[in-house]
């Protein structure tokens, strides 16, 4: 009798090890990460980004209960050189097709991203070009963006489904930006632009009169935010809760207001699986 | 040693001055080296970029006086540590550079871009560079200093030997001048200040050399003056002692010399006579004690031997600023002058006695002049009054036979209007009766004498004739009649309340055959207006069937007449107005001759447009006017604007109870 007393009493208290183990174990991860890195893609001046995504940061610092340390990179290279072989950033936001790679390389998973139409480039020819099409465009010039933009690989896509080799049958001009893109064009530096969509409908309504589109590229799901796969799953759950609360919120709408997002929409890796043909553009070398 | 302390003061200012503007200084560029570095390491933080970080912070260092750069991380964990002297530990920020006891001024600045928080930079400048320059100036002022002491001490040694000597040959030059010897003269060798001071000093002994002999050649002018002047000049001081007479003075007072006279008191000279003139009674030692000049005439001094005489004297006072000194005493002799006036005063008295006399004289002969100028002025005026009188009579008599005059022709020619007018009615109502009259006889007469030969149906003809003239002939008497009656006043009026549309409505029916026969459109207009009013029924309809005949005979065929009622207020004798009713028929006839508008309501005055063909006495219209004034109302035609002749009248609502 006594050793069967004895025998209850001693599973009780290796349950209650158990759990109390777990738990301890549990509390000793997250004080290992008294901070998360927020990494964004530079597609701003630096200084306009900190100052754009800072609330949203301080948003997340909030409702996750621990500092968000916010963090870009002097340029897309290097900024996924970090995401993708540093794996410094716990929180990630970047294009589509980084995204793509960050995911291949170092586990990313995407969890919300924008709810906003798919992101589309556009040809734009000067109004009084005699370019109609983009087999035209052979051994003619085309100002686009960064080589590793998402702009630029989806030109190069188009370029390459016309039957044109991007790095023969025509010169890619690079420039640094969007409307520095459609200037060249407008300009007559080049004979045509290549650009985002979004970058063309907010450029001057007098550029805009005196240049014609003669081409779209195919869509890709708007810019995602992704986690770190060495992020527990309550901490995906939380952010990815505190990030689809956004709307929720008269704050969180603020801040969307802030970051120009129209919303924000739960995501998987499915949306952005066939990104594959973008890897042959991001040439890293 | 002044020179010495001044000069110590001014160093150590200067050395504090430098001082203070060097640690400013290195406030003012830590400060700005901070600022900047902040700001533009904002994005290498941000981006993470480290090692862009240090190639920009390697260039600061090339900054001599920068002596470590230290930028801190989000957790406060260097990221970049630059620099010779980097500390181990986070250093201690100093305020400002006296703050600083180990040599290394520390400032540091958060790392902030759009508003977020990436970081530190610390900064250490080295006080080395400031201390050598404030040392390096320290050492040139006490040097620069200290060689102008000993020029100094030189320079006011050569100065002060200079200056001794041409002192003292200016002193000595002095005590010659002022013994009298104004031919000394100090040679000049430079044109410094003492140089100048010498040539002052040589113009100054020329211009007292030139002044003292102006002085002297003037007392020589004074004396001649005194001596040779007939008047007598006496000088006191502010005691009355005499201090200088002249020669005429001397022999007017009957002494022999000048020194007889000086410290004398005036008032031995004064005489103990009682002044005549009490206004001129001021003695001669008064004013000189008033200090103001002095005139009189009526001073008598005496002479040495007691004798006494009259003078006329003029004192003008001795004075230095408020001091009193004395005074001068100019005088003559005047007592033969004095015996002459008073010789001239009973003369006058004299003559001031006859002109009293004729005086009196003259008043009374005035007086009498001028009563009688009035009396010829009380005269003159009653006679023009009597002329005025005289002739405002005339006028006023002239005036009302005149008046007489004009009235008497006036009247003369309305009698002859009135007798032409009466001729003229005679020989036409006399036209008008005798046309119906000779009707009725020849067709009654036709009728008797050819009765058998006649048609049948002819002979109603006759008799419808010898009505229609027989009528004819009584509305022309009953026409006379009513004048007559109306001008007798006999006409009987029957005044009643009632409307007056009924009696229009009616005349206009009697009228008919005569419109149907023009084709004449009658129209009347009453506008709801309230037509009750009193009046007499039978007159009333005479007028109004009076007035629209008329204008149906000088109506044009297929013409039309417009009749109208309308309510209106009439102005009584008494100036009063009361509430009244206007009738108005206008048509479109020939009009009335502006010359007859004023007598169409005559009797016995026919329109010249009758007499051309329209027919009629005349009578009707005056009938009209005087039922019209009947009533206490008024009648009036005119020329209507567009054409044809407008009559109106108009009549009290309410006839005055005095009527009744």
């Amino acid at each position: 009798m006594k050793s069967k007393l004895a025998k209850q009493l001693f599973s009780l208290i290796f349950c209650l090890f158990i759990t109390l183990h777990a738990a301890n174990a549990e509390n000793s991860t997250q004080e290992k990460r008294a901070s998360l890195t927020f990494g964004v893609l530079p597609i701003i001046s630096t200084h306009k980004l900190i100052k754009r995504f800072s609330p949203l940061s301080d948003f997340l610092s909030e409702c996750l209960g621990v500092e968000i340390i916010l963090e870009t990179a002097p340029n897309y290279k290097k900024f996924m050189q970090r995401s993708n072989s540093e794996k410094r950033y716990d929180i990630l936001f970047t294009a589509p097709h980084f995204y793509y790679l960050a995911e291949q390389q170092a586990g990313y998973k995407v969890v919300v991203r924008i709810a906003a139409p798919e992101l589309v480039s556009i040809i734009a020819v000067n109004k009084e070009s005699s370019i109609n099409s983009v087999r035209e465009l052979k051994n003619r010039t085309l100002s686009t963006t960064d080589p590793l933009a998402l702009n630029t690989a989806l030109t190069r896509e188009l370029l390459f489904l016309s039957g044109l080799n991007p790095d023969k049958d025509l010169t890619l001009i690079t420039t640094p930006t969007h409307n520095a893109s459609l200037l060249s064009a407008y300009k007559n530096i080049t004979d045509a632009a290549s650009l985002m969509l979004p970058p063309y409908k907010r450029a001057n309504k007098e550029i805009r009169s005196n240049m014609r589109i003669i081409a779209k590229t195919k869509g890709v799901p708007h810019m995602p935010i992704s986690v770190a796969p060495w992020l527990s799953q309550k901490e995906i759950k939380n952010i990815t809760k505190a990030l689809l609360g956004l709307d929720s919120t008269i704050a969180g709408k603020k801040i969307l207001k802030t970051m120009r997002w129209p919303g924000i929409t739960k995501a998987t890796s499915a949306e952005y699986a066939d990104l594959d043909w973008a890897l042959k553009y991001l040439k890293l070398d | 040693m002044i020179e010495v302390i001044m000069l110590s003061v001014l160093v150590f200012n200067n050395l504090h001055t430098i001082s203070t503007t060097h640690a400013d200084r290195l406030n003012d560029t830590a400060t700005s080296i901070l600022n900047q570095f902040s700001s533009a390491a904002g994005n290498f933080m941000a981006e993470v970029d480290y090692a862009g970080l240090e190639e920009f912070s390697s260039d600061l260092l090339k900054h001599t006086e920068i002596s470590y750069l230290i930028v801190y991380g989000h957790k406060n964990n260097s990221v970049i540590e630059l620099g010779k002297n980097v500390p181990k530990t986070k250093p201690v920020q100093d305020i400002k550079p006296s703050d600083v006891d180990d040599g290394i001024f520390d400032v540091s600045k958060k790392i902030i871009v759009g508003g977020r928080l990436q970081g530190e930079v610390a900064l250490g400048f080295s006080l080395a560079v400031m201390d050598s320059a404030i040392t390096h100036a320290r050492n040139q002022s006490i040097l620069i200093a200290s060689t102008e002491v000993i020029l100094t001490i030189i320079t006011t040694v050569i100065i002060g030997l200079y200056l001794t000597k041409n002192l003292q040959l200016l002193s000595e030059s002095a005590v010659k001048v002022a013994s009298g010897d104004f031919d000394t003269n100090i040679p000049i060798k430079y044109k410094d200040e003492v140089g100048l001071a010498a040539q002052a000093f040589n113009d100054m002994v020329y211009a007292v050399k030139k002044n003292t002999r102006q002085l002297q050649e003037s007392q020589a002018q004074i004396q001649l003056l005194m001596d040779s002047t007939a008047e007598a000049i006496y000088g006191i001081d502010a005691n009355g002692l005499c201090i200088f007479a002249n020669p005429a003075c001397i022999r007017l007072l009957g002494y022999n010399s000048e020194d007889e006279l000086l410290n004398e008191s005036i008032n031995q000279l004064i005489s103990n006579q009682k002044r005549t003139n009490t206004e001129n009674s001021q003695d001669l030692l008064s004013y000189t004690k008033l200090n103001h000049p002095g005139h009189s005439d009526q001073e008598t001094l005496k002479r040495k031997d007691g004798s006494q005489f009259s003078v006329e004297y003029w004192t003008h006072p001795i004075s230095r600023d408020t001091e009193i000194l004395g005074s001068v005493i100019t005088f003559i002799d005047i007592t033969e002058r004095k015996e002459t006036e008073k010789e001239l005063l009973l003369y006058r008295e004299h003559l001031e006695q006859l002109v009293e006399e004729r005086s009196k004289d003259l008043i009374t002969r005035t007086s009498q002049l001028e009563k009688a100028y009035d009396s010829l002025n009380q005269t003159k005026d009653e006679l023009q009054q009597h002329r005025d009188n005289l002739q405002f009579m005339v006028d006023s008599k002239t005036f009302e036979l005149k008046k007489a005059t004009d009235e008497a022709l006036l009247a003369k020619e309305a009698a002859e209007q009135a007798n032409q007018a009466k001729s003229e009615f005679l020989a036409n109502i006399s036209h008008e009766l005798r046309t119906p009259l000779h009707a009725i006889l020849s067709f009654s007469n036709f009728g008797s004498k050819q009765s058998k030969e006649l048609e049948n149906q002819k002979i109603p003809t006759y008799f419808t004739n010898i009505n229609t003239s027989g009528n004819r002939l009584l509305a022309l008497i009953n026409d006379l009649l009513d004048i007559s009656k109306l001008e007798a006043g006999r006409m009987e009026m029957h005044f009643q309340q009632q409307a007056l549309l009924p009696i229009i409505e009616h005349c206009q029916s009697e009228l008919s055959s005569m419109l149907h026969e023009k084709n004449i459109q009658l129209n009347l207009s009453s506008e709801d207006v309230d037509d009750n009013a009193e009046f007499d029924k039978t007159r009333i309809q005479q007028v109004v069937t009076n007035i629209i005949g008329n204008s149906i005979k000088f109506s044009p065929e297929n013409s039309s007449i417009e009749v109208s009622v309308e309510s209106t207020n009439l102005e009584m004798d008494d100036k009063s107005n009361v509430p009244a009713l206007r009738i108005s028929i206008q048509d479109q006839g020939p009009g009335i001759p502006e010359e007859e508008l004023a007598s169409i309501f005559n009797e016995f005055i026919q329109s010249s447009k009758t007499k051309t063909g329209a027919g009629g006495t005349g009578l009707g219209l005056s009938i009209s006017y005087r039922i019209v004034q009947a009533h206490h109302g008024k009648i009036w035609a005119e020329n209507a604007k567009d054409k044809g002749a407008l009559f109106q009248f108009i009549i009290p609502r309410k006839i005055p109870c005095s009527s009744l």
